[in-house]
């Protein structure tokens, strides 16, 4: 699991997103991924490569979305 | 996050290099306390600033729950220039710095700030460094080193979440407006892990509206297939025409075969003449008449230039003759004239008076005949006159040479003349001969039927040749911009398709997104819902372990979105807002209820931490509170606040104890270490 999310969630609360995200039909790791790179790049100036990121755990979330379909 | 250690060097009362070394962690033992004890005006605030100076930088302003961000650079400088050692900028010293080491999960974390002041006391400039395990922080080049190196440090200690953590006593009461401010707000959003969330959700919604930019007007299934009908439609129609031009050629071909027998038929008709036709043949004569024209033209012109062609040959020839002729006479008439004066001397010298007689001497009568004889003789040396020559001299006005010039002249234009007319009359015979034939031929043609009737048939042929060639030609030149039309609806169903595939992807990852913000939104809500419930729950157990109400407060409820916190009691009702004592506890039990929910494990920084409280809730607060608020709890106390009892209290809790001492002469302070007020 990624470090940022195990410090900002319990088991609990971790549980209770894959419910969500099973329901939603989006990978849970693709919400982890997010979670950790929001984390990292935290300031203004950091943010400047959180689209690549963002927009690259989109298209592989889109990915397995698909291939499960 | 563990502080080890702090260094502070020329820091208000702290002059040179002054070290707080908190050791290892020892909170696995119970051991999470340190206690650093100073009386008023010793450096306790100072040693507190000095700690969120160097940990935040310019951005420690922002700790204060009632400060906002305007003037922040000003306000960072003057506090710089009012926290500089007064001792150190009389001794002349110009740096001042603090140096934080942290641990966090076996890494070492080192924050170094320097400042530099001139001898006036006024900051000249400042430096930031950072250091992972004893390495610089790697940070990538072509970016501002100093502003990346301030977010790494908010990244792990953001500012509004420190002001939870690090805080004076007497601010402490700010929490605790049951209508937070929004510096509040902000800090509870952050510390319970909605302001990322809400964060990620205006990202992925940015994403989202790139990726619908970037998808661009999004063609359809049915706009491709257009063009893929389009396209067909021209390229059936090029087979059609190319089938067609196929055909026609072959026709033609056909066609051109028969012309040729049938000008076979006709040339052996006409004897293997190649021109097998009435109107070639007129034209040919045409032909024929001009070039006669053209030829006398010529002649014409030749006859102007040359006047004396228009002369008849016969009398150019006779003038001729006649200048001979006089040219003949002349030399005649000359050679006689020239001996003329010879004769006389002749006659003179036989007959003369002076002359030699003969015995006897001639009579006068012979003499006279003798003479006549002889004159008669003389004469008849000159006659006949030469041959050609004229009678009589026409021309006297020219000269021997003017005359001989003349006939050179004359021969040279007959000469002349008989090259260049020659061939002109020959060519012009020719001409003759070529029509009368070439008329005789027609009158032939014109007359037989059997001619006729090929004649007409190559005429049809060649009717219908020409009508194939012309639709050929027609056909031909449609290729060419049916070909461009293909081309380009080959590229525009390329283009298309390429399109539809990148639309498709659009559609699907604009659709991922949205799930994305579904989901995350999903969970913030519910997550909301828990954490808020768990804070409160958290504080009103430590509300009621704190402030003895157990009797009193039921529940402490907050509302999830505001934050609003309403006290109620055993009847559910809401209860009358407390005392300023009270308030504090609510605030510090709200701070435990954070730190528990929010899972951030920061090092609890209190100066004078009992403010207005009473001593049973002090006893409390000592007791039940520092020992499990954070794994490293940092109190900051005068000798009345963690007094004897509450030190006694406490001590299976701490880990380090230290006293802050000053020395009035000198007006500096010293840190002793494992040292405490004696009581």
């Amino acid at each position: 699991m990624p470090l940022a999310f195990s410090i900002y969630y319990t088991e609990e609360e971790e549980k209770l997103l894959e419910e969500i995200c099973k329901k939603k039909d989006i990978p849970f790791s693709a919400i982890e991924q997010l979670i950790e790179e929001e984390s990292d790049f935290h300031g203004m100036g950091r943010r400047k490569g959180l689209f690549p990121a963002i927009r690259r755990i989109v298209e592989e979330a889109t990915e397995k979305r698909l291939r499960k379909d | 996050m563990f502080l080890k250690k702090i260094e502070i060097t020329n820091f208000r009362v702290y002059y040179g290099k002054n070290t707080l070394d908190f050791g290892r962690n020892l909170s696995a033992e119970g051991r999470n306390i340190y206690v650093i004890g100073g009386l008023t005006g010793y450096g306790k605030t100072s040693l507190l600033q000095a700690i969120t100076l160097g940990l935040l930088g310019k951005n420690a302003s922002l700790l204060a729950f009632d400060k906002t961000s305007t003037n922040i650079d000003y306000l960072h400088k003057e506090l710089l220039q009012k926290n500089f050692s007064k001792t150190a900028l009389a001794n002349g010293e110009q740096q001042m710095s603090v140096k934080l080491i942290f641990e966090e999960q076996r890494i070492e974390l080192v924050i170094e700030r320097k400042w530099w002041f001139d001898d006036h006391g006024l900051l000249s400039d400042e430096e930031l460094n950072i250091f992972k395990n004893g390495a610089p922080l790697e940070i990538a080049k072509g970016v501002d080193q100093q502003e990346l190196k301030e977010e790494f440090i908010e990244t792990k200690i953001p500012p509004h979440i420190a002001k939870f953590f690090f805080f004076d006593g007497e601010e402490i009461r700010k929490i605790a407006e049951k209508d937070p401010s929004g510096a509040v707000v902000s800090g509870l959003n952050s510390l319970l892990g909605f302001a990322m969330l809400e964060r990620l959700i205006d990202d992925l919604e940015k994403t989202k509206k790139d990726i619908k930019t970037q998808t661009g007007s999004s063609p359809t299934k049915s706009d491709l297939l257009k063009a893929e009908a389009a396209l067909s439609e021209k390229e059936e129609e090029e087979k059609n025409i190319r089938e067609d031009l196929e055909d026609k050629s072959r026709e033609s071909d056909k066609l051109r075969q028969q012309l040729e027998t049938v000008k076979a038929h006709i040339s052996i008709m006409l004897g293997g003449d190649v021109s097998t036709t009435q109107d070639q043949i007129h034209e040919q004569i045409e032909e024929l008449e001009r070039e006669d024209r053209t030829i006398a033209a010529e002649m014409g012109k030749f006859v102007g230039d040359l006047l004396c062609l228009s002369m008849p040959k016969t009398l150019l020839r006779k003038l001729k003759e006649q200048l001979m002729g006089e040219l003949t006479r002349k030399e005649w008439e000359g050679k006689k004239s020239s001996l003329s004066p010879q004769k006389v001397k002749i006659i003179e010298g036989l007959f003369g008076k002076t002359a030699q007689q003969t015995e006897p001497p001639l009579l006068p009568q012979q003499k006279d005949f003798l003479v006549r004889r002889l004159e008669e003789e003389w004469n008849n040396m000159f006659n006949p006159p030469p041959e050609g020559m004229a009678d009589t001299i026409i021309h006297t006005y020219l000269t021997q040479y003017d005359t001989q010039e003349i006939l050179n002249k004359i021969d040279d234009i007959l000469k002349q003349t008989q090259q260049h007319l020659h061939s002109r009359i020959q060519r012009r015979n020719e001409i003759d001969r070529r029509i009368h034939e070439l008329k005789e031929r027609w009158r032939r043609m014109t007359t037989g039927p059997e001619f006729q009737e090929l004649s007409e048939k190559r005429d049809m042929i060649n009717t219908e040749i020409g009508r194939l060639n012309t639709e050929i030609d027609g056909l031909q030149r449609r290729i060419p911009p049916l070909q461009g039309e293909i081309s380009s609806l080959k590229k525009r169903c390329t283009d298309l398709e390429r399109e539809l595939v990148i639309s498709e992807h659009g559609h699907n990852h604009i659709e991922t997104c949205k799930r994305l913000r579904e989901t995350i939104e999903e969970f913030m809500e519910k997550l909301r819902d828990r954490r808020v419930s768990g804070l409160s729950q958290k504080m009103t157990e430590m509300y009621k372990t704190l402030a003895h109400k157990e009797d009193i407060v039921n529940s402490i409820s907050i509302n999830p979105a505001s934050y609003k916190v309403v006290m109620k009691g055993k009847d559910s009702n809401e209860l009358p807002d407390g005392s300023a004592g009270e308030s504090e506890i609510f605030a510090l039990s709200m701070i435990y209820g954070l730190a528990k929910i929010s899972r951030r494990n920061l090092p609890f920084i209190i100066d004078t931490p009992f403010g207005r409280l009473d001593s049973p809730h002090r006893d409390n607060i000592t007791t039940r509170y520092f020992p499990v608020i954070s794994d490293q709890v940092i109190i900051f106390s005068s000798d009345t606040e963690i007094n004897q009892k509450w030190y006694k209290a406490i001590v299976p809790h701490i880990a380090k104890s230290f006293l802050l001492e000053f020395d009035g002469r000198t007006k500096t302070t010293t840190i002793s270490e494992n040292r405490y007020f004696k009581f």
